[in-house]
């Protein structure tokens, strides 16, 4: 493999051949700190699976981890699979197609559980991308990250829904693109929230001038509490279970009862652990571009949490807990 | 049932699922969106797909065009894309076509199979083409654009929503020859000087806008020079790019200056003296791409000693070759040819030093030569994730169209809600629309200096965006093309728009455009307008109103005499400078999304010497190299 030289400031040949298209988009500096850059895909699903294209591509190394086995229904979602690979770790079988994206991109694969693996583990990492974790890993993982200064992605596709929140720590800086010609901002400084301050924020505070807390936003909350109480993802058949949950967690959040309705819950049970192609290609991209943000420090980045709802294709940003008025 | 639909068939439902199932699509574009695109289709269970494209893959496509490896550099997109994504699902059945969207094998009876097209395109023409063979066919479309960070999505029905005619588009930026050959001010004026200097080297040097007749009635500083090619031997060779750099960046320069060309200009330009180009043409092996080359060496800016030393480099390397000398005369720029692309970046910045104008490194001056737009995987796979979720919404069929499906913008800052990705409602048809609505459209131009075949290739073919065109006046047939042509006609393209048969195209005629290849039927009404070159290089001003500007500012800047044009009347010149070109529209900070076109090849006319240096003029700043497209702006 032909690594990028660390210490020279220029690009090779091959490089700047391959990386043309992009470097033109976000200059040889922010390539050279990207090609130096790790990504871990903690739990490669479908989601993970697009984004690790999209930055395997870009030329940012990975390690993909996932302790689970390929099913046939992973075949839907994730390109990287075959059928022969049904059965096996969805890591390992994925790692060689997605090295073939790009020879100068490193990728490896980790079979072992988030369990399994050791705090100092993820501190080798400059980004992780976290996926189908339980909001206590979330939480774990999250710790770690703010210590060491690795960025942290929790991106969840459930069904049409997409839910992605960053913790980018409390020291991130950034500068804004002033248009062509016209240089960049100053650096601006920008405090992430961790994830349990994110979490911990009541929803009936997260309503904004444009109307109430993000519905996409409340159902993927009601999907971690209910995975926290049960110990797993909501199926189709936990329809009564995750009302009742939902009645606690709006009472809890200040909002009305009625502000998810059954069906809607409903809804949630049969899709939270499903992933469409569609959504996760959307979701994927995203995350990708709020990577590529992070690594080259710029343009705004996504402070704190994305949502996307595929039905109506709107995605946005919100910020949870709310800034202090 | 754990399958591959598994999923699908939680989320969409079972009917839904054998509706995708059972759809037959039609892709064009197997480039940034489209290798991204057939992925997510036969990941969301579309099993039945047809694919165009006419490219073949480039090594600069690797870096998002996940589909494709080194190896599969120089083979066909399409073919190479649909056995890849086969492979991500082997129940789906693609057909690879490798060819021109236009060609006719992909015409009306072609998409009327289709149940749903969606494009993946990089340029308006083949754009515009797709929208009214599927306005035609009454086919949804779901059409796509990426530019950088930035893209867009919308849907198309004919009847329900506005097709991809209904806004205009920004076209072509053109140049004025003056501008190019005596007052260039800007980087891109001297990189296509550069390029049109090429093409009076290597190329066909009558259609370079710096081609001067030897039987004209000015003495050319520089053409005898020029056409004094060189024998083979290092000396004589050296001596060519003497007398060429000499020729070009003192004498010629010295001679317009000697002319008051620069008269009230604020700094004159300065020439480079002789005797210091000889030198350096002589010190060809120490030019930049002789010596050893470090990394990021096109990054370096390369100024007068280094640019003169280059541009000897490069005629050594035409010259010294037999298989390169043989082609002198018919070498087409290529900014992927590094000879090619070190000499336009050497001239260009010649060029620039006796302008005062900024020097460019070679990767920067290719990006300005060859119209390269930035591109990335990630808008592309979002843009792609958005288009298959509008197809599941005309799949789902609960509403019609316009209800059902969004435009949606990718923006790279969020607007003041914190939208990323925008959707906004579908807007209906315009009713002015030539394509759509009214068929009918004006345009206003110069019937005594504008041959019909210039008429045809540039307002016709190049804006207009019509294939074939069939052109009568009244009842009377003057042009037609396709099969069955009748070539006798042929003899109308010379003539002046004004001396056509029945009484010429004057102010005020309508000619009647069909195109069957498209199902097309227009009224194009000819007004008759004398422009300012400087003003609207087009020569012609396409659109149902003139722009409100003329009226307000009566008396905008008259063309200085410095620009050495020939003499327009004053009036016109005063109303030309008030018109507003499609171009500076397009420029406006408005919300509306701004495709862009790649640089029109397909007139079969050879355009006449005026045509020439305009089309040739164009770096195509609306058009891209390859793939991906757009520049969109959006705001809440």
């Amino acid at each position: 493999m032909a690594a990028a030289d660390p210490s020279s400031d220029a690009l090779n040949d091959q490089e700047s051949e391959l990386y043309d298209r992009q470097i033109r988009l976000w200059g040889v500096q922010a390539q050279k700190r990207m090609s130096s850059s790790k990504v871990l895909y903690a739990g490669f699903t479908g989601v993970c699976a697009e984004a690790a294209k999209n930055l395997v591509l870009a030329g940012i190394h990975a390690t993909i981890q996932d302790h689970r086995a390929a099913t046939y229904a992973d075949l839907g979602t994730n390109f990287f699979l075959t059928a022969e690979d049904v059965g096996k770790n969805r890591a390992a079988s994925c790692q060689a197609r997605l090295q073939q994206l790009n020879n100068l991109a490193k990728v490896d694969a980790e079979e072992r559980s988030l369990e399994e693996l050791e705090d100092a583990y993820f501190k080798q990492f400059t980004c992780i991308c976290l996926s189908g974790a339980p909001l206590h890993q979330q939480k774990r993982i999250d710790g770690i990250c703010r210590s060491a200064g690795v960025f942290l992605y929790v991106v969840e596709s459930f069904g049409f829904y997409g839910y992605l929140m960053l913790d980018l720590g409390q020291g991130f800086s950034y500068r804004k693109e002033l248009g062509e010609n016209k240089g960049l901002s100053d650096p601006i400084p920008v405090a992430f929230p961790s994830i349990e301050e994110a979490v911990g924020a009541p929803w009936s505070t997260l309503k904004n001038r444009w109307g109430p807390v993000s519905k996409v936003y409340a159902l993927a909350q009601l999907m971690l509490e209910f995975e926290e109480k049960h110990g797993r993802r909501p199926g189709a058949s936990d329809g009564d279970t995750m009302t009742s949950v939902a009645q606690q967690c709006l009472k809890r959040n200040g909002l009305p009862t009625d502000f998810i309705a059954s069906d809607e819950t409903a809804v949630l049970c049969a899709q939270a652990q499903v992933e469409i192609n569609p959504v996760c290609a959307v979701l994927g991209g995203i995350l990708g571009q709020e990577v590529i943000k992070a690594l080259s420090q710029k343009g705004t980045p996504a402070h704190n949490v994305f949502l996307f709802d595929g039905t109506t294709s709107e995605g946005k940003v919100m910020l949870t807990p709310p800034a202090a008025k | 049932m754990a399958d591959r639909y598994a999923h699908l068939r939680a989320s969409l439902g079972d009917e839904l699922l054998a509706k995708v199932q059972a759809a037959k699509l039609l892709v064009v574009g197997a480039g940034g969106i489209g290798c991204e695109l057939l992925k997510n289709l036969v990941l969301t269970g579309f099993l039945n797909i047809h694919v165009v494209d006419l490219d073949i893959i480039d090594v600069s496509n690797l870096n998002r065009q996940f589909l494709f490896r080194q190896e599969h550099v120089g083979m066909s997109k399409s073919q190479v894309a649909a056995a890849a994504v086969k492979v991500f699902n082997p129940d789906a059945t693609i057909v690879a076509h490798h060819g021109n969207v236009k060609s006719p094998e992909f015409g009306l009876n072609f998409v009327a199979q289709f149940d749903l097209v969606l494009n993946a395109l990089d340029n308006v023409d083949a754009r515009r083409h797709v929208n009214r063979l599927c306005l035609a066919k009454d086919k949804p479309l779901i059409e796509s654009g990426t530019t950088g960070y930035l893209g867009q999505v919308t849907v198309i029905r004919k009847g329900e929503t506005e097709c991809y005619e209904c806004q205009p588009k920004p076209t072509q930026k053109s140049y004025p020859i003056c501008t190019i050959r005596s007052t260039p001010d800007k980087p891109v004026h001297c990189v296509v000087w550069a390029k049109e200097l090429f093409r009076l080297l290597f190329g066909r040097a009558e259609d370079s806008m710096l081609y001067e007749d030897p039987a004209g009635d000015e003495p050319s500083a520089y053409m005898a020079t020029v056409t004094a090619r060189p024998e083979a031997s290092a000396d004589a060779i050296t001596a060519y790019a003497a007398a060429v750099l000499v020729a070009q960046f003192e004498t010629e320069v010295a001679k317009r200056i000697g002319m008051d060309v620069y008269k009230g200009a604020k700094r004159l330009p300065e020439a480079v003296a002789g005797g210091a180009l000889r030198a350096l043409a002589a010190e060809y092996a120490q030019a930049p791409s002789r010596v050893a080359r470090k990394a990021g060496w096109d990054r370096d800016v390369w100024g007068v000693e280094e640019s003169a030393r280059e541009f000897s480099a490069c005629l050594h390397d035409v010259y010294s070759s037999a298989a390169l000398r043989e082609h002198v005369g018919s070498m087409e720029f290529d900014k992927d040819d590094k000879i090619a692309m070190r000499f336009v970046t050497a001239a260009c910045n010649l060029r620039s030093v006796v302008f005062h104008i900024p020097l460019q490194s070679y990767h920067d001056a290719k990006g300005i030569a060859g119209n390269i737009i930035a591109a990335i995987a990630t808008t592309n796979a979002i843009i792609a994730g958005l288009q298959v979720l509008e197809a599941l919404k005309i799949m789902r069929a609960a509403k019609p169209i316009r209800e059902a499906c969004n435009y949606v913008w990718c923006l790279r800052e969020g607007t003041r809600k914190g939208l990323l990705l925008q959707p906004t409602a579908l807007e209906p048809p315009s009713k002015g629309c030539f394509v759509c609505g009214t068929r009918t459209v004006d345009v206003h131009l110069d019937t005594a200096a504008l041959t019909f075949g210039e008429f045809v290739s540039r307002v016709l073919k190049s804006r207009l965006g019509v294939n074939e065109p069939s052109v009568s006046v009244g009842s009377s047939l003057i042009y037609e093309e396709g099969e069955d042509a009748a070539q006798g006609l042929r003899a109308n393209l010379p003539k002046r728009l004004r001396d056509l048969p029945g009484g010429g195209v004057t102010d005020g005629t309508s000619l009647s455009v069909e195109d069957f290849s498209q199902d097309l039927d227009v009224t194009v009404c000819v007004y008759h307008r004398v422009f300012d070159e400087e003003e609207v290089p087009d020569g012609f001003v396409v659109g149902g109103q003139m722009p409100v500007a003329s009226a307000a500012k009566p008396s905008a800047e008259p063309p200085s005499a410095e620009t050495g044009t020939n003499g327009a009347p004053a009036a016109a010149a005063a109303a030309a400078a008030a018109a507003v070109p499609a171009a500076a529209a397009a420029a406006a900070p408005t919300a509306q999304p701004a495709k862009r076109g790649r640089e029109d090849g397909g007139s079969e006319e050879p355009p006449s010497k005026r045509a020439a240096a305009t089309v040739a003029t164009a770096v195509d700043t609306t058009g891209g190299d390859d793939d991906d497209d757009v520049i969109c702006v959006g705001d809440d």
